[in-house]
């Protein structure tokens, strides 16, 4: 069978990713963000009876790269392991995008132009001469709307019939000019008022959009920890049902139903909150609103000697650390980039969203959404002032950021489920591997070699002493201990090991041990990651050690301040 | 009454309502009562500032309200799982604790904002 190369180029948030998809019935996350993709991506499919693989490479204004992301496309660009390229114009930015394709031109390349989103530049009273401006460039000019498949067909057949540019840019200079005389050309430009648009005033303003951002914050924690409460209910229900069902009459069904099903169950009863958080998240992201927040946050980045671009990642955070690390590529500056690597372990993610459920849930029923509030405020604190102390004491100099802001749209639902599942599904896969073995060792070292004096007790009793001044018991230990191997673990541990978790600790222990959790020593998965982008064991080291200091030295001072304000 | 003059009072008398609102839930939560309190303040700078203020205040109050509606389905849907009896006093303290449906109301006027627009 035949084979084909498409490498996929443009501007960042043009809609490549949503191409892709659209081509290849794939699945991969879209965003309404600049910076969406960091890595390539590859997406293979049959066209006419041609193998043809696509290839989405991280978007890029320029041949100049200035990010680790930007080099990646610029690498993969001058390597020239491609047969054509299929290079993405959003038509609402024309001059902008085309200022690329004429560099991307003089690489002589056979190229094929996808104009996107031509539907949102109608709405903005903007109509581009598609013919026009392929008959100036002299390659096929298609105009699309990913999201809708419209125009997938002709791009399909296109890709076909890729032609070299007739005209190029050798400087920066030349390539601006160009630019701004091809537009001038092929575009009809109409005043049209887009309500939406209008929205950024409100939105960035430095005060009301603050009060707005704290607003929205609180309204996704209230989605994640109540509306979602039902679900978890039904869940817990289930899974004691099938505790009960199988039993515990030999050691088989004693590991079962007292070690897998109890101790998978104990994470899986949180999968609606985390599901309901990345829900919030991809709205708010797709919908445009997160790159304002972003914005409204440069200034207090500013102040902490980041930029607004180390917003994303720490937003993404919120997630999963993980790929909010491998999200710093998109930050030019190295100094930069490595204080926000070091900050992002702070950023309560979803992993560590059953521990507060849990905790909030038992020991602060009536308030357990502003409990959980002030733990992710927390969260913030610590990892600001990390980036801060970084930035001032070891990763010092000046940074300045330019981001363009994404138009406003209605979150389409695919992509919204799409960013769901691709958040949720890492989680159900650490479910049924990592959380599966732990059940097993947990159930053996809690049971063996007898349940009055396991090795569970053992360890716990061994570390205890550390974990004494918060009056943390044995049972606490071990599960802070397995909950560096992944934070859901913490739970899982608790949950097999402990009957009443309320008779081993007051209020005032439990918010230190939230406190704690929150703040101890990143997992296994991002130690691993802060190690491949730092390049150095120095800085996983350093994350360890300072994060569980920190962590200590708080959850130590929460507890004595709450007793001290008599609120326990 | 003239139109300029009739917006400006909409939104005086939405953000009174969307203030007393919030004072009233203070005590039952903080946050939420924030939320009303920047829908208020969003209606009040709209008089000053324009109508594009009162559509923020209204996205923001209609968000707030469809979650609080979200939330009181699931706090009688626990009820429910819980084989707990559906009281009226009951009812009435989850929907007093969710008195943010009250933004449902700026709906409507959201869709009048946006025609005046045009």
């Amino acid at each position: 069978m035949q084979k084909l190369r498409v490498a996929m180029v443009g501007n960042p948030n043009v809609g490549k990713t949503a191409i892709l998809n659209a081509l290849t019935k794939g699945n991969f996350q879209v965003g309404n963000f600049p910076g969406t993709t960091v890595e390539k991506k590859e997406g293979k499919a049959t066209i006419n009876g041609v193998f043809v693989e696509f290839i989405d490479l991280p978007g890029i204004y320029s041949l100049k790269a200035y990010s680790v992301d930007e080099e990646v496309s610029k690498k993969f660009l001058f390597e020239g392991d491609y047969d054509l390229i299929l290079n993405v114009i959003d038509a609402s930015n024309l001059e902008r995008n085309l200022y690329l394709t004429l560099q991307l031109c003089s690489t002589g390349s056979p190229m094929v132009i996808a104009l996107n989103m031509i539907d949102e530049a109608k709405k903005r009273g903007i109509e581009v001469n598609s013919k026009k401006l392929s008959e100036i460039l002299g390659v096929p000019v298609i105009e699309t709307v990913a999201v809708k498949g419209e125009g997938m067909g002709k791009l399909k057949n296109a890709i076909f019939n890729p032609k070299v540019c007739k005209t190029s840019a050798k400087t920066r200079d030349e390539a601006i000019k160009l630019a701004e005389d091809i537009s001038k050309k092929v575009l009809i430009k109409k005043y049209r008022f887009v309500y939406l648009d209008e929205l950024d005033e409100v939105f960035t303003d430095p005060v009301v959009g603050m009060l707005i951002f704290i607003s929205a914050m609180w309204m996704l924690f209230k989605f994640t920890y109540q509306v979602a409460s039902p679900l978890v209910r039904i869940i817990e229900i289930g899974i004691d049902l099938a505790v009960k069902t199988v039993g515990s009459e030999n050691v088989f069904y004693s590991l079962l139903s007292g070690g897998i099903i109890k101790g998978v169950g104990s994470v899986l009863v949180f999968v609606p909150n985390i599901a309901f958080l990345f829900m919030g998240l991809a709205f708010m992201e797709l919908s445009g609103y997160m790159a304002r927040a972003v914005f409204l946050m440069d200034g207090i980045m500013n102040r902490l000697k980041l930029n607004g671009r180390a917003a994303i990642p720490l937003i993404m955070g919120f997630g999963c650390n993980v790929p909010a690390v491998l999200t710093t590529r998109g930050i030019e500056d190295r100094n930069v980039r490595l204080a926000t690597v070091l900050s992002i372990p702070f950023i309560s993610c979803s992993a560590r969203l059953p521990v507060y459920v849990l905790i909030a849930g038992l020991f602060f029923p009536k308030n357990g959404g502003e409990v959980i509030m002030v733990i992710y405020l927390l969260s913030v604190v610590f990892s600001l002032i990390t980036a801060y102390l970084l930035r001032s004491l070891i990763f010092k100099g000046d940074s300045d950021f330019v981001m363009e802001l994404p138009p406003y749209r209605f979150p389409n639902f695919r992509d919204v489920v799409l960013t769901t599942w691709n958040g949720l599904k890492h989680f159900l896969e650490k479910a049924g591997t990592i959380i599966l073995l732990m059940s097993v060792v947990l159930w053996i070292i809690t049971n063996y070699p007898n349940r009055a004096d396991s090795y569970a007790f053992f360890i716990g009793n061994a570390i205890k002493p550390l974990f004494s001044p918060m009056g943390w018991g044995g049972e606490v230990s071990v599960a802070l201990l397995t909950g560096l191997i992944a934070k859901e673990v913490i739970v899982e541990t608790i949950s097999v090991t402990t009957q009443n978790l309320h008779a081993l600790l007051n209020p005032a222990q439990a918010f230190a041990l939230m406190v704690f959790i929150l703040l101890y020593m990143p997992c296994t998965a991002t130690m691993a990651v802060i190690k491949s982008e730092t390049n150095s064991w120095r800085w996983v080291v350093f994350s360890a050690v300072y994060s569980f200091s920190i962590a200590y030295i708080t959850a130590l001072a929460a507890m004595h301040l709450i007793y001290l304000l008599g609120l326990s | 009454m003239d139109r300029k003059l009739k917006f400006k009072v909409v939104c005086m008398v939405f953000s009174a309502v969307f203030f007393i609102v919030a004072i009233t839930d203070l005590s039952n939560s903080i946050p939420d009562s924030f939320v009303l309190f920047t829908v208020s303040l969003c209606f009040f700078f709209a008089i000053k500032k324009g109508e594009i203020y009162a559509i923020a205040a209204s996205i923001i109050s209609l968000v707030f309200a469809l979650l609080s509606l979200m939330s009181v389905l699931s706090s009688i849907l626990l009820l429910i799982l819980s084989h707990q009896k559906l009281h009226s006093t009951e009812l009435i303290k989850i929907f007093k604790g969710q008195i943010g449906v009250i933004g449902f109301i700026s709906a409507p006027f959201l869709a009048k904002l946006k025609s005046m627009r045009h």
